[in-house]
């Protein structure tokens, strides 16, 4: 009788929500449309992602020029090596796009057009976007031994270049680069700090958006009440869930069999661990008889599950909330996912707040 | 032979002269790739953007691009370390079937990455993440 009651009260309150329309894609003017889709590449840097999507989001709200952006690369190693690492973290795999927005506001941002100057020789040279010499210079770091020897440096490379793949004509020529810089077989977050150091405290910018606010318990109504809050006064959410869902919606994290527990991100019905990824909700819908939300993601403009209703921008520059054709597509800007699959994964969510 | 067994084997031999239907252009577009602009075709059936080049000839192989649709699912599941941060899946595939990502920036900074093979034809990432899901469907 208990659990009757219960059920009827869980579904009222789960009734009670609303699903008007709050799209943060549908103006063309709007400050979201202006921040775009980035690709995280082989990098593990999906929070960084998240938390440029976020800061730059308020940075276009209020005005200010794409060069003076946060780039995710900057602000993955800002957290990494210059605020919450005593020795520097080896790698800028993982991490949480709340504590990037923090480690900016200590640390300041270097402007997007200063940190592209820095990377432009060595992605040159290597003939690689910044996602893959992050990627390059984190596995060629992983492939050093306890004990170097002389001609260490070329057998690491040597593994680097079989292991990655990459053409072995232009990392030489990235190698030597390093090598003269006296940076081969350092941590990329090293590396990244030489170039970096073209941009000194002077040159760096005060993050000024507002406070951030997080959330990583209760149960499925309260992240969603959250969700809706902040996309009814138009702001995007970033959230955390296990990837495998945005190919496989109906997967469920352990949390899903018990909603008390407050660990989202193990098993469930997912078959080994669930892999977290930080994604950005930007939007909420009726969609026939569903009440669906729109994960952007960092995995590309091209990214769209297929199967599934996602929105794009059409080369004739119209949004489409339901892209009619991929072949239509400039760009897609997410998937919509169902609330009850997709508040079932969330495991935090990262909203910075009103002024 | 009976009336099925002709059915059958007329049905077999269209699917055999046809073409694959991954092999068709639906649309073209230039994407300006690492700073070179690339003409790249859309095939309809795997809702994949790849070199013009590979849809002129009909044979299931026209380009390397093309073949890593098909080699994708026998990748199998990624590993912790593969998929850790949230890597781009397409990207990890793209590099464990011996291709070499590329990006292409959109007006507005949005990027696109593309898988290129050793024949230098290409194949939007997506589309390989894709074909690579639909091995568990």
């Amino acid at each position: 009788m208990f659990v009757l009651v219960l059920a009827i009260l869980m579904t009222a309150a789960a009734g009670a929500a609303t699903c008007d329309t709050a799209d943060l894609n549908e103006s063309a003017t709007g400050p979201l449309r202006q921040v775009p889709i980035y690709d995280q590449d082989g990098t593990g840097t999906c929070y960084a992602q998240t938390a440029a999507t976020l800061i730059n989001f308020e940075y276009a709200k209020a005005g200010r020029k794409p060069r003076e952006w946060i780039n995710p690369i900057f602000a993955s190693w800002a957290n990494k090596y210059e605020d919450n690492s005593l020795y520097g973290a080896d790698s800028t795999r993982g991490g949480e796009a709340s504590d990037v927005i923090a480690s900016l506001r200590k640390v300041k941002n270097c402007p997007a057009y200063l940190v592209e100057g820095s990377l432009t020789d060595m992605k040159k040279a290597g003939h690689l976007t910044d996602a893959q010499l992050v990627s390059f210079l984190e596995h060629l770091y992983e492939n050093y031994p306890t004990v170097v020897h002389a001609d260490t440096f070329k057998s690491v490379l040597d593994r680097t270049i079989k292991d990655e793949k990459m053409n072995a004509c232009y990392t030489r020529t990235l190698a030597e680069d390093l090598k003269s810089r006296e940076l081969a077989g350092i941590a990329a977050t090293v590396v990244l700090k030489h170039l970096f150091e073209g941009c000194p405290v002077t040159q760096r910018d005060d993050v000024t958006v507002p406070p951030v606010s997080t959330l990583g318990t209760g149960p499925d109504s309260a992240v969603r009440k959250r969700v809706d809050e902040a996309l009814e006064r138009g702001a995007p959410i970033g959230i955390s869930i296990c990837s495998e869902m945005l190919a496989t919606p109906t997967l469920r994290p352990l949390r899903w069999e018990n909603p008390s527990l407050l660990n989202r991100g193990s098993n469930g019905n997912i078959k080994g661990k669930c892999g977290n990824h930080a994604v950005t909700i930007t939007a909420r819908r009726q969609l026939g008889n569903s009440c669906m939300y729109l994960v952007r993601n960092s995995w590309g403009a091209s990214w769209h599950a297929r199967g599934m209703s996602c929105a794009c921008i059409t080369w004739g520059d119209t949004y489409q909330e339901v892209c009619e054709s991929a072949l239509m597509a400039k760009e897609f800007l997410g998937c919509w996912y169902k609330a009850e699959d997709l508040m079932a994964n969330i495991q935090d969510t990262t909203v910075i707040q009103e002024k | 032979m009976g009336p099925t067994q002709k059915l059958r084997l007329a049905l077999l031999l269209v699917a055999l002269s046809a073409p694959p239907a991954q092999a068709g252009c639906e649309g073209r577009r230039v994407f300006r790739v690492e700073g070179v602009d690339r003409e790249l075709c859309f095939v309809q059936g795997s809702e994949a953007w790849v070199s013009a080049n590979c849809t002129k000839a009909t044979g299931s192989a026209a380009c390397q691009a093309l073949t890593l649709l098909k080699s994708a699912p026998a990748v199998g599941t990624l590993s912790a370390q593969e998929r850790n941060g949230g890597k781009n899946p397409g990207s990890v595939l793209c590099t464990k079937l011996r291709g070499t990502v590329l990006f292409a920036k959109l007006a507005n900074g949005s990027q696109l990455s593309f898988c290129e093979t050793s024949d230098h034809s290409l194949i939007d990432c997506n589309s390989i993440e894709q074909a690579w899901n639909a091995r568990r469907k």
